[in-house]
């Protein structure tokens, strides 16, 4: 005998019989209740919503479009960039500016491309020899790192560091010399005699 | 009236229903890998067939088409039968639905596994496997129409509604979106491009997760939530509203998947709009789920499986509130490529799809057996683990998109990026990954627990395969409208207009929102410098697909000043044009690769890097969670398909040379040997025939062209067509004369071409060969080489004849000509 046998008689509370729809699927019954008001209004709330939307950006074209919107926003940080000091290229040897071109060194994932005390590896040179492929001393370095090498892979980094940051980390590069880690990469470049 | 006595087919229930438990299991199992793989990279385990890339469409597919469809199967196949009082039409057509899917589910798996994919997110299998799913689907439909049709009862409830809508839309989406060329057995690419493609892929995807995992749910819902609660439908008006409504309001919506992106503002503006128009339609299933348990509420808080059906309604319900919110551009800024995007889906379907299957199942399987579930406390433990678990899984993780892209959005006071390392920004949110992949966890042991006590449940019970039913023969009735019949009534009880009705308000919103973007070409505004991929880097893009980057980067920089910041320029809809597949992406869980191949560009990292780093991406950066893909340095490239590919590229319109299947191996051994010259400059031991060559010039190819020269986009209208060439003397010789005056500095007296200018008499071009690009050319100017736009300086007519006498010259072969630049083009 089916377990089931007498689950098919919907459980029909009081009052509920004069709206019972003469509908039965398998004993599922209906009731004929309108849809909740709020339910219907949240409908034709959101159906306006999308009308206002048509007109607001399509019609009257008052709506910014993304192309618009990154035009203002890129407007907007033009203008609240200050002009940067006027910075001169002399290469820190204080401690405190050492550590941060450090930190710098790290931050910026320098290591991927020179080694993590700059011996250098398959990819980027060795930063502690004398020999320099676009000229040693801070300025040339420092213009390294500033503006990239374009056809050699090194990114510039002025869109992401300060220039003061930027002197910072060449500095610390520049007290990499003589450090003399293991597996240095072999010296490539010309040598650099500080003038 | 005579009753008869007929027989459900319990069997093939009983089938889908274990199917749907076994790759439930599969699904979630894979899923919970693929958390921790998230978290730790040393769950990729090194192999290519257990990596990320590839495991994650097994996730989904898994989820979506073997357990959610699986279960779908399941409820229809039992409800259909007792709400139409029949069997099945074809016992024929059921097994062969089943054994086909079971089929398709397996050769999915394998295939993803081994990097066969679309790369088109759940539609991401092979032509063959396409054709299958086509084939089971109509046997399916077939039977399902079939039932209908040999029917004991005049009209179709709601729930058969939705199993109506949910066949049709279903097989529309899939067919069209599956429209590709097979370059091979297990190889093709879409007809659609760039943003075409991306358009039809999103109206696909958003529609499988609206008539996969939402429509047929609804009829699960309307069947087994009334018949456990043991109450009436609350509103049987509303089932009527929020069904038209959903139907004809869901298929519009797929645009809001590419806000910001380079489509169209019209398409970007129905997407949202469309979206925020569901909100009601959507609740309404909730509601009237809800409403009916009104008066039975008492129950709810005993019973185990009214529970999951109470939170499986209230999830769908607030997932329907979301989906709008992320479809507004104000919110899906914020959220668009993070993980909040992953927390949405998952509560969808840990909570929707997976809580009602569970509900139905501890329904259906007692019922199957004629027995009472084993423990009603396993089944309680279950339905906590499984909350417990959603909520452990979706709350880190909306964590940690609102974390993450606050980061990737914030500047320093002195205008740069505070993260301009992708990284930092991953490592910051890596606890919540570990979070949720115990939210997975716990979800899962749950499942197990579910698994043990259905067995248990089997075990005490026998099977009741063909179930007796006495019912009475279809009472008749006219065709018309009755005397006040209602018209929706009417349609009830007639499945073909019913089915009629359905499509009309499907296709409509698809031929609305896509027909005009494959018909219209001047929708893409063109950008002259981009060529079309050398053949190693059509094969270098392959192996991206292959190995499911496109899961984790995307190709698709917004115009938000963050993003231009960190990668490059915006995207631009004409960059994508030869994109047979798009690869925009949806997730943004390693930075976005448009503009990786820029020299000098943000993103750009010499080839030695990318050796490495494809090497062993943790030696790079030591926090990285990439896979490492060691293979792609020993596997040989198979340049066997050049031919084939570049055929079928070219069938596409993609604009190769005439005969260059032919010669596109020699061009691929080229550039291959330049790149492993490279990298060996660099000392790393490599042979130019391996993957890893191709998957770097495909890397430097991105954004590469756009950042040349020409690289700005040209709308249609900025393109003169050539003007008809003249062929009579007096022409050719004023032709000749504005020549002497405008061009012979530049191109030599003949056109033979000096230091400045090329060379005009022979084949090869720098800007394209055909009357029309040597027009344009002419008109426009390339300013930035020092060629003027002679639609400045010279009239109409007098560019007709200039270009007349230029077209003239081609072939002289005048003395001192110089070398040929650019690309041969035969006239």
């Amino acid at each position: 005998m089916n377990n089931y046998q007498e689950e098919n008689k919907a459980d029909i509370k009081p009052g509920e019989h004069e709206l019972l729809l003469p509908h039965d699927f398998d004993g599922i019954k209906e009731l004929d209740n309108d849809p909740p008001r709020w339910f219907m209004y949240l409908f034709y709330i959101t159906i306006f919503f999308g009308v206002i939307y048509v007109f607001h950006y399509h019609v009257f074209k008052q709506g910014l479009f993304p192309e618009d919107e990154y035009k203002r926003e890129m407007d907007l940080a033009a203008a609240a960039k200050g002009p940067q000091a006027e910075l001169e290229i002399v290469a820190f040897t204080d401690e405190a500016n050492l550590a941060k071109g450090q930190e710098l060194y790290k931050q910026k994932v320098c290591n991927s491309c020179h080694g993590d005390l700059g011996e250098g590896n398959t990819i980027g040179p060795n930063l502690t020899d004398n020999y320099w492929i676009h000229g040693g001393g801070i300025k040339n370095i420092y213009e390294v790192i500033k503006n990239g090498v374009a056809a050699k892979g090194m990114p510039p980094f002025k869109d992401q560091a300060t220039e003061e940051q930027i002197l910072q980390l060449a500095s610390y590069v520049i007290s990499l010399k003589g450090s003399n880690p293991p597996n240095a990469k072999a010296p490539q470049g010309e040598l650099y005699i500080e003038e | 009236m005579e009753t008869e006595r007929i027989h459900y087919d319990n069997k093939i229930v009983k089938y889908f229903a274990y199917a749907t438990i076994f790759w439930g299991l599969v699904g979630m199992l894979v899923g919970l890998l693929i958390a921790l793989q998230l978290a730790h990279p040393i769950f990729n385990f090194n192999t290519a067939f257990l990596t990320f890339g590839r495991i994650r469409p097994i996730h989904t597919n898994a989820v979506i088409f073997a357990f959610v469809g699986n279960a779908i199967f399941t409820g229809v196949y039992h409800s259909m039968q007792r709400l139409l009082k029949t069997r099945m039409y074809s016992d024929l057509l059921s097994y062969f639905h089943f054994w086909g899917w079971q089929l398709i589910i397996v050769l999915a798996a394998i295939t993803l596994a081994l990097g066969f994919t679309m790369s088109k997110e759940y539609a991401e299998l092979e032509w063959p496997i396409d054709i299958m799913i086509a084939v089971v689907w109509l046997a399916f439909g077939y039977n399902m129409f079939g039932t209908i049709a040999k029917r004991r009862v005049q009209h179709l409830y709601v729930a058969i509604w939705f199993y109506i809508a949910s066949w049709v839309t279903v097989t529309v989406l899939h067919v069209f979106n599956s429209i590709e060329i097979p370059v091979s057995l297990l190889k093709s690419y879409p007809v659609y491009a760039g943003l075409q493609d991306a358009l039809v892929q999103w109206w696909y995807g958003h529609n499988a997760v609206a008539f996969f995992l939402t429509t047929p749910y609804l009829g699960l819902m309307y069947y087994y939530l009334p018949k456990q609660a043991n109450r009436p439908i609350y509103s049987y008006r509303m089932g009527i509203i929020h069904f038209w409504a959903l139907v004809f309001i869901y298929i519009w919506t797929g645009p809001h998947h590419l806000l910001y992106q380079s489509v169209p503002n019209w398409a970007q503006t129905l997407g949202t709009v469309f979206s925020v128009m569901l909100i009601a339609p959507s609740w309404g299933g909730m509601i009237n789920g809800l409403l009916t348990l009104r008066g039975a509420w008492d129950r709810v808080r005993e019973d185990p499986v009214l529970k999951f059906m109470v939170v499986a309604v209230t999830a769908y319900g607030m997932s329907t509130f979301e989906g709008p919110m992320m479809s507004t551009k104000l919110v899906n800024a914020i959220t668009h490529f993070t993980d909040w995007t992953i927390g949405h889906v998952h509560i969808g379907g840990m909570a929707w799809n997976g809580f009602l299957t569970f509900s139905m199942l501890y329904y259906l399987i007692p019922r199957l057996f004629n027995t009472k579930l084993y423990s009603v406390k396993w089944a309680n433990t279950h339905f906590w683990l499984g909350t417990l678990g959603i909520l452990l899984y979706a709350i880190p993780l909306y964590w940690a998109a609102i974390t993450q892209s606050l980061m990737w959005k914030e500047f320093t006071e002195e205008g740069f990026l505070r993260y301009p390392n992708f990284m930092e920004t991953v490592v910051q949110i890596l606890p919540m990954y570990y979070t949720r992949a115990l939210g997975g966890l716990l979800y899962l042991s749950g499942a197990v627990l579910f698994v043990v006590n259905i067995v248990k449940t089997i075990r005490q019970g026998s099977f009741v395969a063909d179930e007796v039913a006495e019912v009475q023969p279809l009472p008749t009735y006219p065709s018309n409208r009755m005397e006040g019949e209602k018209r929706h009534a009417w349609l009830e009880r007639k499945p073909l207009q019913f089915t009629f009705w359905v499509i009309v308000a499907v296709v409509i919103a698809s031929v609305v929102s896509i027909v005009p973007f494959l018909s219209v070409k001047s929708n893409i505004a063109t950008i002259e410098s981009m060529k079309p991929y050398s053949p190693l880097e059509l094969q270098g893009r392959d192996i991206y697909i292959r190995e499911g980057c496109y899961t984790c980067h995307s190709q698709m920089v917004r115009p938000f000043r963050s993003e231009t910041e960190r990668y490059g320029d915006y995207a631009k809809a004409g960059e994508f044009v030869y994109d047979h597949p798009f690869q925009w992406g949806s997730k943004r869980t390693g930075p976005d690769l448009l503009r990786a191949g820029v020299p000098g560009g943000k993103m750009y990292k010499t080839a030695a890097w990318h050796y490495n780093h494809f090497l062993d991406p943790q030696k790079m950066n030591q926090q990285s969670i990439m896979p490492a893909y060691p293979w792609l340095i020993t596997n040989a490239l198979d340049t066997s398909t050049t031919a084939a590919k570049i055929r079928v590229m070219k069938w596409l319109g993609v604009p190769y040379p005439e005969g260059y299947e032919k010669e596109a191996n020699k061009d691929l051994m080229h550039q291959a040997s330049q790149i492993a010259a490279e990298l060996q400059g660099n000392g790393i031991d490599i042979t130019p025939d391996k993957e890893i060559i191709a998957m770097i010039a495909y890397m430097h190819k991105l954004g590469r062209d756009i950042a040349l020269p020409g690289g700005n986009e040209k709308t249609e209208k900025d393109i003169k067509p050539a003007p008809d060439l003249l062929e009579d003397e007096s022409s050719l010789t004023q032709g000749k004369a504005l020549y002497a005056t405008y061009c012979a500095a530049c191109h030599g007296p003949e056109g033979q071409g000096n230091a400045v200018g090329p060379n005009l008499t022979d084949n090869y071009w720098l800007h394209g060969g055909t009357n029309d690009d040597i027009f344009h050319s002419i008109y426009n100017g390339f300013p930035e080489k020092g060629m003027p736009a002679q639609n400045a300086m010279l009239k109409p007519e007098e560019l007709q004849k200039v270009f007349s006498f230029v077209i003239s010259i081609i072939g002289t072969n005048p003395p001192n000509a110089k070398a040929p630049q650019g690309e041969v083009f035969n006239r």
